[in-house]
């Protein structure tokens, strides 16, 4: 059972995906990431769609809340696609007094459609993994950059403590809200600015409460103790199994394969 | 056994400095169970984060079983020692899953991960919450989430356990939920609980109230004997237990009634 509100809104439902390491998937988007980059034309591009669509069957994900990532960045494809289209190269169609570049509308549609599975691909990850088996996870693949000085622990901790509080402060928010509307605050207005300004008075006792907050919490995991990842064991241990291990070479095989599919030279 | 020796605390610098405690000497031996008794400003909370090493005195000695609070090496065997439940339920959980929240303190000490899941059962089980060890925080009640605090110092294996107001947010139902769990973690499981609070009832529960006021020690001894000067604790700003008020109203319109009557249920007993 799980309720509220979570980042990325996981999905629970037992399938071998959610089963599969975060680290695994976590490293698995990064190389899916770097093969779509790597894929210059269509063929390649349906390839990792229909990729995509695999995954979204043995994960027992609808589809529909992956590809639900997309809606924010329409305006982006769209102005990414118009630009594309009106800055490429020769042949020129002359549309009256518009002048539309042939290779840039395919480049234009290419990084488009890159841009729509990369954001579906990634959606996976979350809709698959819990915010905290996430966290577990970044701060295992960040663990060896510690030698550099990259705070592992400190960022892994930041990530849990505002994971937790993320539902605290949304509640807190909401009743601050009906506090000061109730006391005239205008946030219906349909003046922008008049909008914006109603905000001030739920911000600043927001901050003050986040502030006053942070204070105690500091003061209970000191009285619990803490001082930091030096010495600190976890009570639960990522385990990288021999399927995950296998997942992970497979999936990169398969994700490399993809990458040189799409440099041939097909439509 | 805890130790104070004519601790004096400020806050601030010299100039406008507050003098939250005034020369306290106090001693709690192991297995009692005190109630520190004050109304706002009496400088109950200062005391209780001299206890672990929160706050270290201005003037004086904190010690637990012989170490003092200041000894920089030992602060950490002293917060283990030592547990602590705060005020605001929300502001003292860390995880955003329950038992990853009673896991903090044994992983912070370093334990051994099926070590720190044993605890972990273990002290979810003492205050029944075990159900609830998958349940995200924010969706329990108050007295629930106290809970989890407790098993969060539990887990650390205490000696002591410092409650510092941790039912003033509470409702009446949270409110008895936390009252009786500690009782019960003072007679069963032999730990040492002080228990600082500005409600008589709760104080009239221990095994021994200290009433503080103005930064130093008012009253100290059993709650028979402190509650039985109504006016003088008035005076002191705490008050006495609505029963103990009862009561002494019944005698003074003249009817037979022991002058030990300090609960609801002393005065059932005694009436009916």
């Amino acid at each position: 059972m799980r309720f509220g509100l979570t980042i990325g809104e996981y999905y629970p439902v037992d399938s071998p995906v959610h089963a599969l390491d975060p680290r695994v998937k976590i490293l698995l988007v990064l190389v899916f990431t770097i093969a779509v980059f790597a894929v210059v034309n269509f063929s390649g591009l349906t390839a990792a769609a229909a990729l995509i669509v695999g995954v979204a069957l043995v994960s027992r994900v609808p589809i529909r809340l992956a590809v639900k990532g997309v809606r924010p960045l329409l305006y982006l494809l769209a102005l990414t696609f118009i630009i594309h289209l009106f800055t490429g190269a020769k042949p020129w169609i002359e549309l009256g007094p518009l002048h539309i570049s042939v290779p840039g509308a395919r480049s234009g549609a290419l990084v488009g459609i890159r841009l729509v599975i990369l954001v579906v691909g990634a959606a996976f990850l979350t809709l698959t993994s819990t915010p905290i088996e996430l966290t577990d996870a970044i701060e295992s693949l960040l663990a060896p950059l510690k030698k550099v000085r990259v705070p592992a622990h400190e960022i892994a901790m930041m990530m849990t403590i505002a994971l937790r509080f993320i539902p605290t402060l949304a509640a807190e928010t909401d009743k601050i809200v009906k506090a000061q509307a109730s006391r005239g605050a205008r946030f219906e207005s349909s003046n922008p600015v008049t909008r914006a300004r109603s905000f001030i008075p739920v911000l600043v006792p927001l901050f003050l409460s986040v502030f006053r907050r942070a204070d105690e919490l500091a003061e209970a995991m000191e009285a619990r103790a803490y001082r930091g990842g030096e010495g600190r064991t976890r009570m639960r241990r990522l385990e990288m199994k021999g399927r995950d291990v296998l997942t992970l070479i497979s999936a990169t095989a398969v994700f490399a394969g993809l990458a040189w599919f799409g440099r041939l030279p097909l439509v | 056994m805890i130790e104070f020796k004519n601790v004096s605390f400020d806050y601030g610098d010299d100039e406008n400095k507050i003098n939250a405690l005034k020369d306290i000497s106090l001693t709690i031996e192991d297995g009692e169970f005190v109630a520190i008794l004050g109304h706002n400003g009496s400088g109950k909370s200062t005391l209780a984060r001299l206890i672990n090493g929160l706050l270290a005195p201005s003037r004086g000695e904190v010690s637990v079983d012989g170490i003092s609070t200041v000894d920089s090496s030992a602060v950490w065997r002293i917060r283990q020692q030592v547990g602590m439940v705060f005020q605001n339920p929300d502001n003292q959980i860390i995880a955003s899953r329950v038992e990853e929240d009673v896991a903090f303190g044994p992983e912070n000490l370093g334990c051994e991960p099926a070590e720190i899941r044993a605890r972990v059962d273990e002290a979810l089980a003492v205050v029944g919450m075990r159900e609830l060890a998958h349940f995200d925080p924010h969706l329990l009640s108050g007295g629930q989430k106290q809970r989890v605090a407790i098993a969060g110092a539990l887990a650390m294996k205490p000696k002591y356990l410092v409650f510092d107001e941790a039912t003033s947010m509470l409702d009446p139902k949270g409110r008895e939920e936390i009252v009786a769990t500690t009782r019960r973690l003072n007679s069963d499981y032999g730990i040492t609980v002080i228990f600082i609070t500005h409600i008589p009832e709760e104080a009239a529960l221990a095994g021994r109230v200290v009433v503080l006021s103005g930064g130093t020690i008012a009253m100290d001894g059993t709650p028979q004997a402190v509650f039985a000067d109504v006016d003088a604790l008035a005076d002191l700003g705490v008050g006495v237990p609505k029963a103990r008020l009862l009561a002494r109203g019944l005698e003074q319109a003249g009817i037979d009634i022991p002058d030990s009557i300090l609960t609801v249920d002393d005065l059932v007993a005694a009436l009916c």
